[in-house]
């Protein structure tokens, strides 16, 4: 179980409105818990994930724990308790918190099927994705019904062919992409970049051979654009809901010389709105 | 005598906690301020917080109660929770009390007086008691 920074218990004490479980995701498998009661739940506006599980007690439920799925723009509303004092009936027995898990699947470990790393394929960046809940303490005003647009931004790219950056970007739950990238190598010689861009959907991993454990998730992968931007100019791709519901966004980078030159930039946009 | 406010934080232990211990006469105000659950009883035992034995308190709303003095008001809860707490002295809520009594002593009095008048017939005067046979005159005979 990840070391979680925030509480619950603190948010009480601190006289707080509202609980908000703001981190990094470190795996898919990452447990959190809030330890008080809350009169509702919603996905907060800076989640890069859609969908999360949370267990309660219930006694009526199998095991006296029950589960709902919580997603964008599908909020919880009503009182889910936090008995401290009771226990879930496992052999743990452990204090009936709420516990929240990730409902998509994360692999922080995940490259692209043409990642080369003999050629010196590299990762140029990889934004670890936030778990953004907010959990209301008493009778919520209102509920933020989407996420925020999230913007990525990488100035100073260069590339040293054959080795390509990568840039893999979480898109969970996202209807919207509106990628630019602006080519300022014009010096000469002159550099043109191809950009890759592909759609990546994880699937459960198969289980290892003899074994009970499940293997990493795997990834099907669909290519979105392929964009050759020349020097000096300027290329945007817009994907939107008709193109695929995605987990992962990846952007290869490839030059056409093996010099460095850090004068490109790359801007991804990511909205819940299409 | 002194109104007192002040929050105070529930406990997580599922046991019942004493809130509040009347002194003198007192009108209690809760609030809830948040989720819960949290219950409010009269009654040592209030274990389990949803069994029913206390009264569950409503997020954002005042409950109001008025205590004698002697009278204790119970909490339990398995969270942490907020409860915002007004306790305001009743002025002469004793002497109310007592002349509460004296009056239901002269009522008590009157109804038995009126309960007496209406036994007896009207315009006839009431018997004479009978007298016990140890205080009855000797007959004449006798010196």
């Amino acid at each position: 179980m990840l070391l979680q920074t925030r509480q619950a218990s603190n948010a009480v004490l601190n006289s707080q409105e509202f609980f908000r479980l703001f981190q990094q995701l470190e795996s898919g498998g990452d447990i959190y818990e809030i330890d008080t009661s809350v009169k509702a739940l919603c996905v907060g506006p800076q989640s890069d994930l859609a969908n999360y599980d949370v267990f309660f007690i219930d006694t009526q439920a199998d095991d006296a724990i029950d589960k709902l799925a919580l997603s964008v723009g599908n909020p919880t509303i009503g009182r889910l308790d936090a008995l401290l004092a009771t226990q879930f009936p496992t052999t743990d027995d452990l204090p009936a918190r709420i516990l929240v898990t990730p409902r998509d699947l994360v692999d922080n470990t995940f490259v692209p099927s043409s990642f080369n790393s003999v050629e010196g394929d590299f990762i140029a960046a990889r934004p670890l994705p936030r778990i953004d809940l907010f959990a209301y303490l008493s009778d919520p005003a209102g509920l933020a019904p989407l996420r925020d647009d999230r913007l990525y931004s990488f100035p100073f790219i260069s590339t040293a062919s054959p080795a390509d950056p990568f840039y893999i970007l979480p898109y969970y739950g996202r209807r919207y992409c509106h990628i630019v990238f602006c080519n300022y190598a014009d010096t000469a010689p002159a550099q043109t970049y191809t950009l890759t861009v592909l759609g990546i959907n994880l699937s459960p991993g198969t289980q290892s051979s003899g074994g009970q454990t499940p293997g990493a998730p795997r990834a099907c992968e669909t290519p979105l654009a392929t964009i050759v931007v020349a020097a000096g100019a300027t290329q945007e791709a817009v994907f939107t809901l008709n193109d695929g519901l995605f987990d992962l966004i990846t952007i290869q980078i490839e030059g056409t010389f093996g010099t460095l030159d850090p004068d490109s930039s790359l801007r991804v946009t990511v909205s819940d709105r299409t | 005598m002194h109104t007192d406010i002040f929050t105070y934080f529930t406990k997580t232990t599922g046991l019942t906690e004493l809130l509040y211990s009347a002194e003198t006469w007192v009108q209690v105000t809760l609030e809830l301020e948040t989720a819960g659950p949290v219950a409010i009883g009269t009654r040592q035992g209030l274990a389990p917080v949803l069994s029913g034995r206390g009264v569950l308190l409503t997020t954002g709303e005042d409950e109001k109660w008025i205590l004698p003095r002697g009278d204790r008001l119970f909490v339990i809860s398995e969270s942490i929770n907020r409860v915002k707490v007004s306790i305001q002295p009743i002025a002469y809520g004793e002497k109310f009390d007592l002349i509460a009594q004296i009056r239901d002593g002269i009522n008590g009095t009157i109804r038995a007086i009126a309960g007496l008048r209406k036994k007896t017939p009207d315009k006839i005067a009431p018997a004479e008691p009978p007298c016990p046979p140890a205080l009855a005159p000797p007959p004449f005979w006798r010196k």
